[in-house]
């Protein structure tokens, strides 16, 4: 026998079941996209860093000085520039730092590792994530002649 | 009566939530897009051989971007700034207007959302076949 009232529960129960299941949908697309956009700005500030940094700083004085035989990235510069241009990408992002910054001068390789901290909007109460991303670029392989 | 009264926070409830949920989506999406179109914009900026051809390179790779994200390049206005000499630098910023219209209650907000996306490179100090 059915009680007066029972049909009318379970359609509250529902309701507030499907709009729970909801907001979670919300909160997934809302979180889940703006946590891609994020890993994927990191990574690409990494990488610009790394590929403009091996691309301007090579040793130009000492391969000549060498006579062609030795090309090296000059160390200093390579960081230099591989910071400046991390501020450059980073800017108006918020919580990206620089974690690591390895130039390989002899092997012509710059490696940026940049560490990012997201905190969802929805899903706050799993508290910040961090991520970590590394780029590695390589400068040129030879150069022939002045002013090329 | 009663009834009908019940149903009509539940619909409204429902279509926030769906028309939340298409607008986050879409928002998140552009976003991605946006920015991987100002990325490759600036790469293929700076990558040139060519200076004279450096912006139109930009443009493109932008403009390919998008349209592999399946957005309409038409919605898109893609700024770029350079500087094409050795050692120079090319920044690009891409905007892109998502219409909300179509969506439930987002249209509030204004009739479209604006979603940009910067990145910038650096020309390489070195390189062969520069013209």
């Amino acid at each position: 026998m059915e009680v007066r009232g029972e049909k009318g529960q379970a359609v509250v129960t529902w309701g507030l079941l499907l709009a729970f299941l909801g907001l979670v949908l919300l909160g997934l697309v809302f979180d889940g996209g703006f946590l891609a956009r994020y890993y994927l700005k990191l990574r690409n500030a990494a990488a610009l860093a790394a590929q403009t940094a091996a691309g301007q700083s090579l040793d130009v004085p000492h391969y000549m000085e060498t006579g062609g035989r030795e090309l090296f990235l000059d160390g200093q510069e390579a960081m230099e520039i591989a910071f400046a241009q991390y501020r450059l990408n980073t800017a108006g992002a918020s919580n990206m730092h620089l974690r690591r910054l390895v130039v390989n001068t002899r092997e012509r390789w710059v490696e940026v590792e940049l560490e990012g901290t997201y905190n969802p909007m929805f899903f706050s109460a799993l508290g910040p994530i961090t991520l970590r991303v590394k780029a590695r670029a390589y400068g040129a392989h030879g150069i022939q002649q002045e002013g090329q | 009566m009663s009834n009908y009264l019940e149903t009509i926070p539940i619909v409204f409830l429902a279509l926030l939530i769906i028309g939340g949920i298409f607008l986050g989506g879409a928002w998140g999406y552009v976003g991605i897009a946006v920015d991987g179109a100002a990325y490759n914009c600036a790469r293929m900026g700076a990558s040139t051989l060519d200076p004279a051809r450096g912006r139109m390179q930009a443009v493109s790779a932008a403009l390919a971007t998008l349209e592999n994200y399946h957005l309409d390049p038409a919605g898109a206005q893609i700024m770029v700034f350079g500087n094409w000499t050795r050692r120079g630098e090319v920044r690009c910023k891409v905007v892109y207007n998502i219409n909300l219209r179509a969506l439930p209650f987002a249209s509030f907000t204004g009739p479209s959302l604006k979603v940009q996306g910067a990145a910038a490179a650096g020309i390489a100090g070195w390189r062969s076949l520069w013209r």
